[in-house]
């Protein structure tokens, strides 16, 4: 009863699960064109697509893929051996477990008419399913806690997959080794398919059981009778031994049995065994329920994202497919962290220390980002920034094992940032819109953050680099964005100050005061007026300098704005 | 001679076809070359975060220098970049010394034993303007070039210690050696306007279309550039309908390993020259 309520319980969830992330496939929208499609739209579209590869010579590639990147996973071994260990023992152990061990009344019985969940080949296979799942948890688990910077890309979600993985998977090996001893289980099985009344036999079975089966019973037989044991043999291979094997077959449940054992009349009274059972299975059916919403759903939707990713490479997806494409890659992603292993901008993430800037953690955020409301542990300035800070190498999308077109997402996030979000930064900076973060640093490791040091631009402060500027006009006269703007003022409308005048304001000490000109902004950074100072100041370094102050300035708006009246160098030329 | 690559994070996805010409060209010649997971040079930072822009320079320095190669990149942004990481981390112990530290939980350092070299100068200086010169089997006739220099290769000169800032010559040098014509341009010199893309579009165009019109008006039939960012900009960014002054497109634009690629005889489509750029070049390539 209970059992039949919990599990029609978890399966419904289950299914609502995986039916409500499917829907979401074609409603969320991810992109700045993705209004255009209704969602009608989108579903007509795919249904299209699948049914146009599916009658086109396309269907081989995807065959293909199907084989070499879904079952084998050739991809992740090409690329680390190990890593592929890893995943397939999870893959392919949970994968067996669940058709032959949990389907097993559906698919086991069915194919073989030899099937007894006790006999051999049966009970040695579900172990060493069972072990290959434990291989790839503890390489998982090495991995993840070995690797530095995969630890620190580690979420709650995925110590949290591997934890439940574990209990499932240890709570099966506990119930058979709880079974292999069990007085309870034993009797039933007489009962079953031996005569429980001829007590003569009973005795028999019980000691050739005690020895070679590590029943423990409660009213323990002799085993120092040979002639008993081998009475009880005969009984055995009359009633037992067809249907059931050795338990030493099952080669992690048995010595787990054996240290069961010293306390197995205590755990045979309470039934361990059906506590442990009622343990395991109301795991599976917790498991079942959390699957759609878990990291483990990416069995379905990376294999999804994959089939997609050998369509994607030859151009096969139209543009409303695409923008579901977008969302069947943020459901595909599970965390492994290769893309952000290899990013281009990772060091820059270890000088800023906004997480955003790396892909794995800024594929998170989207998620956030496109449900437009407010989440947890999402911030939309620091999303902003690591969004255009990435500078779309498409190394991540070459990298991930799960196919995602990671190029794509960030190609049209950042178009949407830059048109409805915050926008670029230097957007924000240029038009003078400070983001309104007090204390953009805190709770955040970076090296940065822990000691500033040296290695900041500062000409402002060193009069030695700007004091000898004579005002010659040479800066402005090469300079490019002059020549621009004077050349059709129509067009390009009033250049504020001149690079000579850029530096005037370092003479004056009120840099503060042309952080946002459109001077600062508009400079190439050709260094033409650099190579060209007769003086040797370093004019176009000192733009370099402008802007970065100007970002600073965005992130810590209030000092920034105290800076504007307290900096004054006067003085220091004086 | 073994160099270390650094195609840069343009060239993958949006220009594949200068990785894939640079590296046919350079194995032409015998150069090998060391494929290495740099990151980006720091380039696109430097406006937000000067240390940011020089740790990222300095761990790809520290990448090649764990090779013991030099660095060769086809970019001019990337190689300005990390040339000026180099020439700043050389003069100040003490900011090395902080980037090092940076560096080192991932068992890198940069001790400044390696450097930076450019396309065109591994081509001018080690393979020679003489041993090209032989290579050339297909020289150009009639073609007119006007050479785009690129920024931050040439300057600050005494950062990037490339060619003359001034009077650069390097790449007019390997432009004429396939036979085509390098013009004289005033503009040569100056900013293709891709920095200003994603700041100011309008300006961008404007000093596109200044520079072009200038190549145009000194008889060019192609732009030459050695950059990933000048080239995306005059063939991808030079569309006739944002130009602030309407009209057809003014001129196209070849990379320098495209254009020396074609008269060393190497093949179009494995040095990713599209049509219809293809068919004008090859009317005036002399085989």
């Amino acid at each position: 009863m209970l059992y039949s309520i919990t599990f029609n319980l978890a399966l419904a969830v289950f299914i609502l699960g995986s039916i409500y992330r499917v829907t979401r496939w074609f409603t969320v929208k991810v992109g700045p064109d993705a209004g255009q499609f209704a969602v009608r739209t989108r579903v007509w579209q795919a249904f299209k697509s699948l049914v146009s590869v599916l009658f086109s010579r396309k269907i081989f590639r995807l065959i293909g893929a199907f084989f070499f990147r879904i079952i084998f996973q050739g991809h992740i071994f090409k690329k680390d051996p190990l890593r592929w260990l890893m995943h397939f023992s999870i893959f392919a152990g949970i994968l067996l477990l669940v058709l032959f061990h949990a389907l097993a009344g559906l698919i086991t019985a069915n194919l073989f008419s030899d099937y007894y969940p006790t006999a051999n080949p049966y009970l040695f296979l579900r172990n060493l399913f069972g072990a290959m799942v434990l291989l790839g948890i503890v390489i998982a688990g090495y991995r993840r806690l070995s690797s530095r910077r995969l630890k620190k890309l580690s979420t709650s979600q995925d110590v949290l997959a591997l934890a439940l993985l574990s209990i499932l998977l240890f709570s099966g090996f506990l119930l058979e080794a709880g079974q292999i001893v069990s007085e309870p289980v034993f009797n039933q099985m007489v009962e079953d398919y031996a005569d429980p009344g001829d007590s003569e036999a009973l005795e028999a079975l019980q000691s050739y059981w005690a020895e070679y089966y590590g029943v423990v019973f409660a009213d323990p037989p002799d085993l120092n009778d040979p002639a008993l044991i081998k009475a009880g043999e005969q009984v055995h291979l009359e009633s037992c031994s067809g249907c059931h094997a050795r338990p030493t077959a099952a080669f992690v449940s048995y010595p787990i049995s054996k240290i069961i054992k010293p306390v197995g009349v205590w755990a045979n009274s309470i039934r361990l065994d059906l506590i442990l059972w009622q343990i395991h299975f109301l795991c599976c059916f917790a498991m079942l329920a959390y699957l759609p919403f878990s990291k483990f759903m990416h069995l379905f939707t990376s294999s999804v994202s994959l089939m997609l990713r050998s369509l994607e490479e030859y151009g096969a997806l139209q543009q409303a497919s695409r923008i579901t494409r977008r969302v069947i890659s943020l459901d595909a992603c599970m965390n492994c962290g290769q893309c952000s292993l290899h990013c281009s901008v990772e060091p820059i993430h270890r000088a800023l220390g906004n997480p955003n800037i790396l892909p794995s953690y800024k594929l998170g955020s989207l998620k956030k980002y496109v449900q437009k409301k407010p989440a947890a542990n999402f911030d939309l300035a620091d999303f902003n920034e690591g969004s255009f800070i990435c500078t779309a190498c498409y190394r991540c999308t070459q990298v991930c094992p799960a196919g995602i077109n990671l190029q794509d997402l960030w190609l049209a996030s950042q178009d949407e940032l830059a048109l409805s979000g915050p926008s670029a930064p230097y957007q924000q900076v240029r038009n003078g819109i400070a983001s309104g973060r007090p204390d953009p640093q805190s709770g955040r490791e970076s090296a940065a953050a822990a000691d500033p040091g040296p290695c900041f631009l500062d000409y402002s402060g060193r009069p030695e680099s700007f004091a000898a500027c004579i005002q010659c006009g040479t800066c402005t006269n090469v300079c490019p964005v002059v020549a621009d703007y004077q050349q059709d003022p129509g067009l390009m409308g009033y250049l504020d100050l001149t690079p000579q005048q850029i530096v005037n304001a370092y003479r004056l000490g009120i840099t503060n005061r042309v952080l946002n000109s459109k001077m600062a902004w508009d400079c190439f950074m050709c260094f033409k007026c650099q190579e060209h100072c007769p003086k040797k100041i370093p004019v176009a370094e000192m733009m370099y300098e402008l802007r970065n102050r100007g970002y600073k300035e965005l992130k810590e708006p209030l000092k920034g704005s105290e800076g504007f009246i307290g900096e004054c160098r006067i003085s220091n030329i004086g | 001679m073994v160099y270390s690559f650094f195609a840069g994070c343009k060239i993958p996805y949006f220009l594949p076809e200068y990785g894939d010409s640079a590296l046919a060209l350079l194995n032409r010649f015998g150069i090998e070359l060391l494929d290495l997971e740099f990151n980006c040079c720091g380039y696109p930072v430097r406006d937000i975060d000067f240390q940011s822009f020089l740790l990222a320079g300095a761990r790809n320095l520290a990448l090649a220098e764990q090779k013991n190669t030099d660095i060769v990149t086809p970019c001019k942004c990337c190689f300005g970049s990390l040339k000026f990481v180099e020439h700043y981390l050389k003069q100040r112990g003490a900011i090395k010394d902080q980037i090092n530290a940076m560096l080192r939980p991932e068992g890198l350092q940069w001790e400044g034993r390696i450097t930076v070299r450019h396309l065109l100068t591994v081509l001018h200086h080690d393979v020679g303007v003489n041993a090209l010169r032989a290579a050339v089997v297909n020289p150009f006739k009639g073609l007119k070039v006007a050479v785009h220099t690129g920024c931050h290769a040439l300057r600050p000169g005494n950062v990037t210690r490339f060619d003359d800032p001034l009077a650069p010559s390097i790449f007019n040098d390997l432009v004429a050696l396939t036979g085509a014509e390098s013009v004289f341009w005033s503009m040569s010199t100056e900013c293709c306007g891709n920095p200003q893309w994603d700041k100011n579009q309008k300006l961008a165009l404007k000093q596109m279309q200044r520079k072009l019109l200038n190549a145009k008006q000194a008889g060019a039939d192609f732009v030459c550039t050695a950059c990933t960012y000048c080239q995306i900009q005059f063939e991808q960014k030079n569309q006739p309908e944002v130009m602030p002054q309407k009209g057809d497109r003014i001129i196209p634009a070849v990379l320098i390993s495209q254009l020396m690629g074609l008269s060393i005889g190497l093949e179009a489509e494995d040095i990713g020259i599209g049509d219809p750029n293809r068919q004008k070049l090859r009317a005036y390539a002399g085989s």
